[in-house]
Order: structure tokens, then C-alpha cells, then sequence
């Protein structure tokens, strides 16, 4: 019974668009990270950091609008334990999403890699669910886009713990502040939204 | 007069035919559109809001074809319009609302304000109308919807279950809208509640299966009914009755 | 239309736009005001290079607005009345443009007063620098109604500003003409005058760009195919012609202006405003080595070299390099950064051009030295170099540093070995 719930509750999120967007994100990650490793005029590998801060973003936003159902209040109302489901959820998409885009930066793992491309995805992810639980589904994707773009264009010169701790997403994977402050993000984001599920505007609905 | 005239109107989804060989005549008044669910009631209307064009047939709005740009756009201009389940923008303010389709109808710009105050007025929304629409009740709602229809005082008002959210008090101060604006104008309303109907509509219409089944008074409708009618009211009963006998016929 | 354009001014996506494009403009401004700071061209360059940021945001924003109908599930309403769908569609777009732009100009309205205050070079085409870039945020928009217009995915906005950012930033990366295309590609140094023709060419294939995208977004194919062509015809001299980044200076800003008094020091025009600061830094050092026969008698702004040249061998001048020096007040950012123009690397220089085998350390230690003497025992990370020399009669330590001077000319490196281990 929980097999067909678990296929019914993905398809009611649009499971199936997510995957396919995935692997084109997939796809572009991992051609974007070869052309760039490959430029004699960049600093090679490590010249993959739009790779690493963009696809898992992408991947998340695109996570935000799977989220909430089609009405959200409607769910609610239902006795199903949603706090385990919504945990669930989006730990299977961290997990699908790591591990595909991981694949993408095997060849030379460290700094702008295979390791910074999983921080991120825990990091984006959490922000994104984070902000379903604050602002809703529909809005999710905001703070994630206006904070990747602030921080990949500020991209800090200098180093340190205080840098790593808020320009996570463009530190080189060694950077052990950037680990912690993505893995805190995802914690908090995933709590939050667990347990408060999707915003739910207060507006009322045209009847009909 | 007749102002709307539908001649073998054909309309199909796929392969699902939904309104088949329709014709229908309307004058000026209001009159009641009725018919079960899928009956093709707001495929109708949306052929006659021009938003849907038909497959086969032709459509006259106020005395012309709407087939080309020149003959549509004016039609449109004398056209009021509310879809069974209609958007709104949340941030807009009823009357910001209302003015935003009072200028997507063309109106002149120098009338705008008036007649926007005037819609307003007449669905009763004036106290709230520099209120943001995400602040208003359903019922609110559709009344702002309903003036948004009427601002451009059109010749052909179609609504489609306009009365869907109403409380019994506004269904009363709308049956009177509607007798109002059915003065000059075609009105025509798609709805489930009949005692609406019965109330407030001229003529009625009734449509099963995409066709038109009966079109009359509704006094005509009432009298089809017999006591041994399924309905609580005369003229549930002899909307029971219509439909029962279209149905025998087409078997 | 106004009335229109005022509602959704007011209660569209505009405000939040505005809002935005603010904040990203005051961020961008931030993060790296010694890109801007004192020069005019450089904040409208700067303002350029920023839209690789700013045309994402705009390309939201106007994706958000065109798809309200959608997700407001309007669409129905809308289609059965009589004004044709490009009214309102231009208005809404209007809206967000004049908002965002607005937006942003109060952020570098802000800076342009800072700037404003210690510019000393106002002329130049910077304006028409800024106009352009200005020009590419109605286009972004424009871009971003059509993709709000045309794709019904519920994220749409942000995946279409996320693929703008990743198409700047291939353009940005990509060395090939084509890539000029793009309004994010600063068109010049500070100093350099964009050709007319280059500004207008920008300007019509911006321009058509964006009518081009608008009509296809309300689906007028005839005007989308004028100006396609238009852009088009602007497209192909943009990404053929000669590249403008060797654009001529522009002479009324590299003209220099020089101290009257003490040791001289000429900044071009443009950096003029650093002059009292670099002339504070430079003249010290340039006191202690007059009259030391072959050493530099002034210091002189590396701008007035035009731009791609090396600097000319002249002993007689030290080449100032002073872009990203300003601070917004005025002020040097980095001093070091200026001081080290003096250092002194000829042993080095010529042990390099010899090509000799067996590197001699004591040929970079008459370097250091050099250079520690000079920056009054300050050098760089070799700081104390000179100690020994500094303690010899002042008379010595200008004969010493003569015979530097000579032995690096000549490049007698056992001249110069026997420098360092003097005294």
C-alpha cells in the first residue's frame, strides 16, 4: 500500500518533469565542467566553480516547485504522517541530486569538484526547502536565486572562517567552514520544512 | 430584437463532441442557461465570449459575424464576460481591478473613472474598493468579478454561474441587478439553481448533451412539470421533466 | 496606456523589481568599489560589467510579470475583450523596465555622487557607455517577458535568469568577436574612447533586439521580421569589425597634470584626483635619488601609454599603475601596491637575459637592497635589506646606489655581486 502512495505522491508533485530536469542539468553540468577544465587560458579544474554554484541551484529550484501539492490545505487535513513524508522527500531528492551531479565531477574531485558540487547541492536544497516552509512553494525559489547571484558575483577574495561561513557556495571544497555552514542550512531547511510543511497563503480563493 | 443568433454550432474536444448542431436565439433580456454538468453550458458560453472559436457555425454578436479581426474587436468592445472559475490579481484593488478591464474593453478614457465608480456601485463593492482583492471574502469576489462584466455597460453580458458564493441576501440584490441590466442589454446567465432562474430570467434555455432541448418562458418550464416529476419546486420539476423527454427522444 | 502602465507601476512585479535591482545595485557597488570609485567612465564600465548580474534579475522579473496571467488564471478574462494583446503586454514590460531601471539608478545615482565629489576628468563618452548598458536591462526584460509569455513551467522565472547568467557569463569567458554581443563586455579602459559607430551599432542592436523579442512574444511576425533584420544588420559589423578594446585614448584624458612643486609626479587627468596621495607616497622616494645620475627623476601615470603597449624602457620615469587604486573618498587603496612600481629588479633582469647558468643569489640580494634603500628600509619582504648599507654617511649610500644603477645598466653581473657584499 505504501509502494502505490509513494508512486501516487510523486506523481501528484511532478516527480517525473523533476527527474527529466535533473538530467539535463546533469548533462549541462557535466558539459560546462569538461569545456571549462579544458580552457588553456583558465586555471583548469578549478576553473569548474560556475558549474559547481549553478547546477545544484538549478536542481534545486526546479526541486522547490515539487514541494507542495496541487492544494496544500487539502494534505493537511489528511492523517498521514506528513512531517516523515516531507523529510523523506526531500532527502531523496538531496540523495538523487548528489549523487548524479557528483557523478559529473569524478575527474578531479577536489577544490571545484565532485565534493563541492554535493555541499552545494545540501546547501541549495536546504535554502530552497528552508524557503517553502517561510514563503511557500511558489516563492521557494527566491532566496536561493538572489543569493547564489549575490554571492558567485561578490565571489570574496579574501579567506577565513567568517568568508566560508557566508560564501559557502564558492569556496573550494577544502574549506571545512563551507561544509558546516551548508550542512547547517540543509539541517535547519529540512527541520523547518518537515514539520511546517509549505506555506499556505491566507488569501481566499475565488469560489468555484 | 434579436441581438446573439447561433446557427450549427460545432464544437469538440478530441473526439468528444460538445456542442453539436446548437442554435439559439437571444434577444434583449435575461435569460437563463440551464443544463446538467458537461451539458456544454460554458462551452457555449465561451464560444459567445469569443474566446473559444467553434468548429462549425456561425455566430452573430449584436447583428454581425465575429469571423474577422475588425468585426470581432467590436464586437468585443460591447462584451461583458465572467468565466465560471476567473483570476484576479491579489494586488490589485477592486477598483484598480475593474479599471485595468475597463481599459482592456477600450473604453474612452475620459469615461473610465465614472464608469468604474458606477460598476462598483451596482455590485454594492463601494465601501471596499480601495481594497487589495486579496482581501476580500468569495462572495466579495465574484461581486467584483460581476462588476468588471459590467463596467463597459455592454450590449451582451454572459455569466457564467455568477450566483455561485452569493449569500441569500446577495442572490436577491443580484436577481435585481440582473433585471436591471436585462433592460438593454442580452443577458445571459449559466447556472445550476433554477429558483435563479425562475426569479430573475425572461426566457430559459436548456441544454443537454450539447443540444438545445427547450427554449421558452419560464412559465413554459414549469408547465412541462407534472407531479410525478422528481424536484422540490414547480420548475425543478419541469426542468426534471425537459430532460427526461429529450432523453427518450434521443434513445 | 498611462493609466495602465500606472496600475501595474504600482501593483505588478514593478515595485519588486525596483526593489532588486536596487539592492543588486548597491551589492554590486559594495563588493568592489575600486572598480568605480573617482572615474566616471569606470563607474559606467562598471555598470556594464555588472549586468552580467543585472540582466538576470531583469530577465526574472519579466518572465514573473508576463506569466501572471497564467498563474493567476486569467488568461480566460482577458481574452474576450478587445484590446489587442500587445497593449498590455507592452505596458506590463514598461512597467518593469521603469521600475528596475529606476531601481538601479538610485543605487548608482548614489555612487555617481561619490564619484562626483573627487572626479577630475568629466568628459569622455562615458554617458553614452552607460546608455548602452542601460538599453541591454530593457532588453533582458523584454527577453524575459517573452520566455514568461511563451513557457508554462512554474519556474520559469528563475531558470530563465539562471540561463541568461550562464549565457553572460559563456559570452564573458568565450575570447571570440562575437562574444561583443554582449552588453556585459566592458567596451574600453577609462581612458579610452569608444568609436561612435561602435556605441551605435550597440545601441540599434539592443534596440531591435528588443522590439524583436516583444513581437514575438505577442506573435507580430512581421515586426519580429523587421527587427530581426535590423538586429541582425547591427549583429554582423559588431562581431566582425576590428575589436575596439584597442580603442584611442582619449586625449583630454590622459592629458597630465603634474605637481608644481618637489620631485615630479604626473597623474593623466582621469586620475588626477590621486594626485596629492601618490604624489605624498612618490615624491620622498624620488627626493632621495636626486641627483644619483642614471636613477628616475619623476613618476608618471601608466595610462598615458596607450592601452596594450608595454611600457618603454626610459630611465628616466617610473610607470605609475593606478586602476583599481581609488577608494570612493578619494583615497589610495593600497599603498604597497603603488610603492612597488619602485622596486628595483635590473640584477634580476639581466641575469634572466644573460641566461646564465648557476643563478647568483647575491645578484638578487643587490636587488633588494636597492629596493630597501629606496623605500627607506620598507621593501617588501625584504625589509632590513639595506641595514648595513643605510649605516654607511649619506654621501656612500648615494655612491653605492649610483654604482647599482651603472653596474645594472651595463649588466656587469660580477659588478653587481660585488655590490651586495658591500658594505
Amino acid at each position: 500500500m505504501t509502494g502505490r502512495l509513494l508512486r501516487l505522491h510523486l506523481r501528484a508533485r511532478g516527480a517525473s518533469a523533476f527527474v527529466a530536469g535533473v538530467s539535463v542539468i546533469t548533462l549541462l553540468a557535466w558539459a560546462g565542467g569538461t569545456w571549462l577544465a579544458g580552457r588553456s587560458f583558465l586555471d583548469g579544474p578549478a576553473a569548474r566553480l560556475p558549474v559547481v554554484v549553478l547546477a545544484p541551484l538549478l536542481a534545486a529550484v526546479l526541486l522547490g516547485s515539487t514541494l507542495a501539492g496541487a492544494d496544500e490545505e487539502l494534505e493537511r487535513g489528511t492523517p498521514l504522517r506528513w512531517p516523515a513524508w516531507r523529510a523523506g522527500h526531500v532527502l531523496l531528492a538531496v540523495f538523487a541530486v548528489a549523487a548524479a551531479l557528483v557523478l559529473t565531477g569524478l575527474r578531479v574531485p577536489e577544490t571545484f569538484g565532485a565534493h563541492a558540487l554535493a555541499r552545494n547541492t545540501f546547501g541549495w536544497i536546504g535554502l530552497v526547502a528552508g524557503a517553502t516552509a517561510l514563503l511557500g512553494a511558489r516563492l521557494a525559489w527566491l532566496p536561493a536565486f538572489g543569493y547564489g547571484c549575490a554571492v558567485y558575483f561578490a565571489r570574496p577574495r579574501d579567506t577565513g572562517v567568517f568568508v566560508a561561513l557566508w560564501a559557502w557556495p564558492v569556496q573550494p571544497s577544502a574549506a571545512a567552514a563551507s561544509w558546516w555552514a551548508a550542512s547547517g542550512v540543509l539541517a535547519l531547511g529540512l527541520t523547518g520544512y518537515a514539520y511546517r510543511g509549505s506555506a499556505v497563503s491566507r488569501r481566499p480563493r475565488p469560489s468555484q | 430584437m434579436t441581438t446573439v443568433s447561433v446557427a450549427g454550432l460545432q464544437v469538440s474536444y478530441g473526439k468528444r463532441v460538445v456542442l453539436d448542431d446548437l442554435a439559439i436565439e437571444l434577444g434583449v433580456g435575461v435569460h437563463g442557461l440551464l443544463g446538467p454538468n458537461g451539458a456544454g453550458k460554458t462551452t457555449l458560453m465561451r464560444v459567445l465570449a469569443t474566446v473559444l472559436r467553434p468548429d462549425r457555425g456561425e455566430v452573430r454578436l449584436l447583428g454581425r459575424r465575429i469571423d474577422d479581426r475588425v468585426g470581432l474587436r467590436q464586437a468585443r468592445r460591447r462584451l461583458g464576460y465572467l468565466p465560471q472559475a476567473f483570476g484576479f490579481y491579489p494586488r490589485f484593488t477592486v477598483r484598480e481591478f475593474v479599471e485595468y478591464f475597463a481599459w482592456l474593453r477600450e473604453m474612452p478614457a475620459a469615461r473610465i473613472p465614472l464608469a468604474v465608480d458606477r460598476a462598483i456601485e451596482r455590485v454594492g463593492l463601494l465601501d471596499r474598493a480601495d481594497d487589495r482583492m486579496k482581501h476580500l471574502s468569495g462572495g466579495m469576489l465574484r461581486r467584483a468579478g460581476i462588476a468588471q462584466a459590467i463596467v463597459n455597460d455592454p450590449r451582451v453580458l454572459l455569466l457564467d454561474e455568477p450566483t455561485a458564493g452569493l449569500d441569500p441576501e446577495q442572490r436577491v440584490e443580484f436577481r435585481t441587478l440582473l433585471r436591471e441590466l436585462g433592460c438593454d442589454a442580452v443577458v445571459l446567465v449559466s447556472t445550476h439553481l433554477v429558483e435563479d432562474v425562475a426569479a430573475a430570467c425572461a426566457r430559459v434555455s436548456l441544454v443537454d448533451d450539447g443540444r438545445l432541448v427547450f427554449a421558452g418562458r419560464p412559465e413554459e418550464l414549469i408547465a412541462a412539470g407534472g407531479d410525478g416529476d422528481s424536484g422540490d419546486s414547480p420548475i425543478e420539476r419541469g426542468y426534471t421533466a425537459v430532460l427526461r423527454g429529450a432523453r427518450q427522444v434521443s434513445r | 496606456m498611462r493609466r495602465a502602465l500606472w496600475v501595474e507601476l504600482r501593483r505588478g512585479t514593478a515595485p519588486f523589481a525596483a526593489l532588486a535591482m536596487f539592492g543588486a545595485g548597491v551589492w554590486v557597488l559594495a563588493v568592489h568599489p575600486d572598480d568605480w570609485a573617482g572615474r566616471w567612465a569606470g563607474l559606467a564600465d562598471y555598470l556594464r560589467v555588472s549586468l552580467l548580474v543585472l540582466c538576470p534579475l531583469m530577465v526574472s522579473a519579466g518572465a514573473w510579470q508576463a506569466g501572471r496571467e497564467r498563474r493567476r488564471d486569467i488568461g480566460e478574462l482577458i481574452a474576450a475583450t478587445p484590446r489587442p494583446g500587445w497593449h498590455s503586454l507592452v505596458a506590463a514590460w514598461l512597467a518593469v523596465t521603469l521600475a528596475g531601471i529606476a531601481g538601479l539608478v538610485v543605487a548608482f545615482g548614489g555612487a555617481a555622487v561619490l564619484v562626483a565629489r573627487v572626479a577630475t576628468y568629466g568628459g569622455g563618452d562615458w554617458w553614452q557607455r552607460a546608455s548602452v548598458g542601460v538599453l541591454a536591462l530593457a532588453a533582458a526584460s523584454a527577453g524575459g517577458v517573452l520566455v514568461g509569455r511563451w513557457v508554462r513551467l512554474r519556474v520559469v522565472a528563475p531558470i530563465a535568469g539562471l540561463a541568461t547568467y550562464v549565457g553572460l557569463g559563456i559570452l564573458t569567458y568565450w575570447n571570440a568577436p562575437p562574444a561583443r554581443l554582449s552588453p556585459a563586455d566592458p567596451p574600453g579602459s577609462a581612458y579610452s574612447l569608444v568609436p561612435e559607430w561602435g556605441t551605435g551599432l550597440q545601441v540599434t542592436w539592443l534596440v531591435a533586439l528588443t522590439a524583436l523579442l516583444l513581437a514575438v512574444a505577442v506573435r507580430r511576425w512581421r515586426v519580429a521580421l523587421l527587427a530581426g533584420a535590423v538586429a541582425i544588420a547591427a549583429a554582423v559589423p559588431i562581431s566582425t569589425a576590428p575589436s575596439w578594446y584597442r580603442a584611442p585614448a582619449d586625449p583630454a584624458a590622459v592629458e597630465l597634470v603634474c605637481t608644481s612643486s618637489g620631485p615630479q609626479v604626473c597623474l593623466t587627468r582621469v586620475n588626477a584626483f590621486l594626485l596629492d596621495e601618490v604624489a605624498a607616497v612618490a615624491q620622498p622616494i624620488l627626493a632621495r635619488l636626486d641627483g644619483i645620475p642614471g636613477a628616475p627623476r619623476r613618476a608618471v601615470d601608466q595610462a598615458v601609454r596607450p592601452p596594450g603597449a608595454s611600457v618603454a624602457e626610459d630611465s628616466d620615469t617610473v610607470w605609475l599603475g593606478l586602476d583599481f587604486q581609488a577608494t570612493v573618498f578619494g583615497g589610495l587603496v593600497n599603498i604597497d601596491y603603488l610603492r612597488a612600481a619602485f622596486r628595483q629588479m635590473a640584477g634580476i633582469e639581466c641575469a634572466y637575459s644573460l641566461e646564465i647558468d648557476g643563478f647568483d643569489q647575491r645578484i638578487h640580494q643587490a636587488d633588494n637592497m636597492a629596493t630597501d634603500w629606496l623605500l627607506d628600509g620598507t621593501g617588501f619582504g625584504v625589509g632590513g635589506a639595506s641595514a648595513g648599507l643605510r649605516e654607511l654617511p649619506p654621501s656612500a649610500q648615494r655612491a653605492w646606489f649610483a654604482d647599482y644603477l651603472d653596474a645594472a645598466g651595463r649588466c656587469d653581473l660580477p659588478a653587481l655581486v660585488r655590490l651586495a657584499e658591500q658594505p
